[in-house]
């Protein structure tokens, strides 16, 4: 009979504890609801930019082909 | 950064990172084929402007982020429209559009390359680097005033106790605090003190702490900064223009050297403190006159003495010398007779008529050093180390290196025992 009683309250215990846990989930889910921008993609799809990275990554061809960018003067007085 | 430099990808190091499994074009847009021209046609050279670009992966911070005052910059309209009027909102936002926008700061002009306010290229071949490098992001941008007051380039005075103990921005500015995670900030000052002092120097502030001035002046009479920075730069009079041309500039009238405590016009749970430093802000009734007549009615509503966290921190500065460097010394306080007349209503809320006295049975004593030994540096403020050492500060502060430090971190010899504390009754009327 005790361990009849001991097994129905350890039970009754750990779905009350379930429960409290499912609530708070719940709760908090309710309460912050995530703000998302997008959606991870599952896929990376193969990599096939090869073009670009063999001209990016010699940098003897870049020393040629990139071209210094003309700044204009600045006409700014005092610290920024 | 040469040309050649700025868009270098290292293919040893990136193809380490996670990123170069993706495709080129994904993010970049263009053709991956071998003709320059066709490759780079339709070319998104920023693509972290669209917020999609990291937050398809990295949601929740670029969600943050977009709400962050390094996104929105949203202390300037904060400073701006409350000194104007909403009929002249559309003039200024398209002031703004000309002469502020350029420092919006997405994830790419930390992490990847160097932000495009300052000319771009990117940091490490194209590597993602998490925690971006001092120089060449954050100090690049805040650059006329935190970094010259931080790494001690202005003329005389030390650099900050922090950086000389080898600190980086992000050892305080955390990453949550940058990004603006949990934080929607109208401005700088908007909302819990990130970093705080405390949060390091626990145990150290305040009464309970043991230290004669802290266990005195508690935690709501003056914030850290109030004894422990030195003469920060001052801005007056910024005008901005374009050329015949159409190129933006701005002309800043003045700059100073200066300190000087006034009320907290801010003051709040958060920020508790009655005294603070104010750093004059480049502004005048006049400042965006190019743009239309009388853009700023309201000029008065805010003062032109910003509450101010200068980021010059010393241990010992002329405020902590004797109770007589900021008690009955008016020279310290920002009193009506330290500005123009026409200043005087914008700051009626936070000038002072004059320093608190000194109190009853105070006896006049002589400034001395607390320290055991004399202090080695030569300097007036006493700061030890004086020399800022740029170079081998570029090559650390993006590489973590552990520092060896010979003296304390305050870069003194150990203090004494600090004497007993006088009378505090009374200290600034309160």
């Amino acid at each position: 009979m005790k361990i009849r009683h001991s097994i129905f309250f350890f039970v009754i215990g750990i779905a009350l504890i379930g429960a409290g846990i499912m609530t708070q989930m719940v709760g908090i889910a309710r309460a912050n609801p995530p703000e998302k921008i997008a959606q991870p993609n599952q896929v990376v799809p193969p990599f096939t930019d090869t073009a670009c990275l063999e001209c990016h990554t010699n940098r003897e061809q870049l020393q040629v082909l990139a071209v210094e960018e003309v700044v204009a003067e600045s006409h700014n007085e005092g610290p920024g | 950064m040469a040309a050649w430099e700025r868009v270098w990808i290292d293919a040893e190091t990136y193809s380490k990172d996670l990123h170069s499994l993706i495709n080129c074009t994904e993010c970049h847009g263009g053709q991956a084929v071998n003709d320059m021209t066709l490759a780079h046609t339709n070319l998104i050279e920023r693509p972290a402007k669209n917020p999609e670009t990291c937050g398809n992966c990295h949601t929740d911070v670029t969600t943050a982020s977009l709400n962050s005052l390094h996104s929105t910059l949203a202390g300037y309209d904060t400073a701006i429209y409350a000194r104007s009027v909403p009929e002249n909102h559309a003039t200024l936002e398209e002031m703004e559009s000309f002469h502020c926008n350029s420092c919006h700061t997405t994830c790419g002009d930390c992490h990847i390359s160097q932000p495009f306010s300052v000319g771009g290229g990117l940091l490490k071949g194209h590597t993602y680097v998490q925690t971006p490098p001092m120089s060449q992001t954050c100090t690049a941008c805040h650059g006329s005033r935190v970094k010259n007051e931080y790494f001690g380039l202005n003329e005389g005075y030390p650099g900050d106790v922090h950086f000389r103990n080898r600190m980086s921005c992000s050892s305080c500015h955390t990453a949550d605090e940058i990004h603006g995670v949990g934080i929607t900030a109208e401005h700088r000052y908007d909302g819990a003190q990130e970093p705080n002092c405390i949060t390091c120097h626990e145990g150290q502030v305040g009464v309970g702490s043991g230290i004669e001035q802290h266990e005195i002046h508690g935690t709501e009479i003056l914030s850290c900064q109030s004894c422990h920075s030195i003469a920060y730069t001052n801005c007056t009079n910024c005008h901005v223009a374009k050329t015949d041309d159409g190129i933006p500039f701005f002309s800043v009238e003045s700059h100073s050297m200066g300190f000087y405590l006034a009320r907290n016009d801010l003051r709040s749970a958060e920020r508790p403190y009655r005294f603070v430093p104010v750093r004059h802000v480049p502004i005048d009734p006049n400042s965006f006159s190019f743009y239309g007549d009388n853009l700023l009615p309201n000029f008065d509503n805010r003062p032109t003495w910003m509450y101010a966290t200068p980021h010059n921190i010393q241990r010992r500065t002329p405020q902590t010398e004797s109770c007589e460097s900021c008690h009955g010394n008016d020279a310290l306080f920002l009193t009506a007779d330290k500005m123009p007349a026409w200043e005087v209503p914008a700051n009626i809320n936070i000038i002072v008529d004059g320093a608190p006295p000194l109190p009853a049975g105070y006896i006049r004593q002589t400034a001395v050093p607390t320290d055991a030994t004399p202090d080695t540096s030569t300097d007036f403020w006493g700061g030890g180390d004086v020399t800022p050492k740029p170079t081998e500060a570029e090559n650390f502060w993006g590489e973590e290196v552990t520092p060896t430090p010979t003296t304390d971190f305050w870069g003194d010899p150990p203090p004494q025992v600090t004497p007993e504390p006088t009378q505090p009754a009374d200290f600034w009327g309160g």
